[in-house]
């Protein structure tokens, strides 16, 4: 397992969404990285591409299409025990309180926040 | 008037076709972008099967043909530079000067992946020599030393009989590997 030569905020946004489906025991499949990350698909892909290089990541076909066999099987992706640690580890160096703010409030929302905050306002 | 209900029909049935064809003429383009990104080998099978998937989720016909052209268009600059290694290739060959010198081996893989690195070699891609006129690839050289100057990039190679460096000069190498690699 290697580490990562240059970590980009998509790669940061889909190791989020892995630690996350760790946490809740499931798999993510690339429609749902792109759709979870609000990033294109060529994006998500590349990032997918290096994990897999890096050996943080695994992968596996369904059998089927759960949600509609006449569809072509989803391949299924998740961190393997070794990187959890290392991904949450770079998720907190590169993702400081304000940006993991930021990203959840989105900008309109801290200001507002902000000047609450600011006039005392709860 | 009839002229225009004739219009409005025919219109009609381009459009209606044209997003009936739309699923299909993705998982075409799909197929093109796997092609162009991925060099032969089991990830290109893979991601084949896999964004064939991606586009059946994506709701909407057009989508999925926005989708499909976004992979295609994403894929181009990948088939582009693997483009340009091999002209670069064939420049190392053509302009690279071949001069004995006395090398020691520091590290073959690290010295292969500084090569690599610099020439954005993929990891199945190679770089062949031309020596005396008889191709050799990579089994048939050691990297011995790799080293940048002020105009050139120095690659020492030792094969069965000899050894040697092969100087490229940087107005040599293509626009987009100096920028990267800052030479």
């Amino acid at each position: 397992m290697s580490p990562p030569r240059r970590v980009t905020q998509p790669m940061l946004d889909v190791l989020e969404l892995l630690v996350r489906a760790t946490r809740e025991g499931r798999e993510v499949h690339g429609y749902e990285a792109m759709h979870e990350t609000q990033r294109s698909g060529p994006t998500v892909y590349n990032v997918l591409d290096k994990l897999e290089d890096m050996g943080w990541i695994i992968a596996r076909f369904e059998d089927t299409n759960a949600d509609n066999p006449k569809r072509p099987p989803r391949r299924f992706y998740r961190l393997t025990g070794e990187a959890v640690p290392q991904a949450q580890a770079l998720l907190r160096q590169r993702r400081s309180a304000i940006q993991e703010r930021t990203r959840k409030l989105g900008w309109a929302q801290l200001v507002v926040s902000a000047c609450k905050m600011a006039l005392g306002v709860r | 008037m009839t002229k225009e209900l004739l219009l409005g029909i025919v219109f009609g049935l381009v459009v209606n076709e044209t997003c009936d064809l739309s699923p299909w003429l993705a998982k075409r383009l799909v197929r093109v972008a796997v092609r162009l990104k991925y060099p032969e080998g089991r990830r290109r099978q893979i991601r084949l099967v896999e964004l064939q998937s991606v586009i059946d989720e994506r709701p909407g016909k057009l989508f999925k043909l926005i989708t499909a052209v976004a992979f295609t268009v994403a894929a181009l600059p990948s088939w582009s530079s693997r483009a340009v290694i091999k002209n670069l290739t064939a420049t190392v060959l053509l302009f690279g000067s071949v001069r004995s010198r006395e090398a020691g081996p520091t590290g073959q893989d690290v010295l292969w992946r500084l090569v690599q690195d610099t020439l954005r070699l993929g990891t199945e891609q190679e770089i062949k020599v031309k020596i005396d006129g008889t191709w050799l690839s990579r089994d048939n050289f050691e990297v011995t030393s790799f080293g940048m100057t002020g105009k050139t990039v120095e690659i020492g190679l030792r094969t069965q009989n000899a050894e040697m460096s092969i100087s490229i000069p940087k107005e040599n190498l293509p626009q987009s590997v100096l920028r990267r690699r800052s030479l």
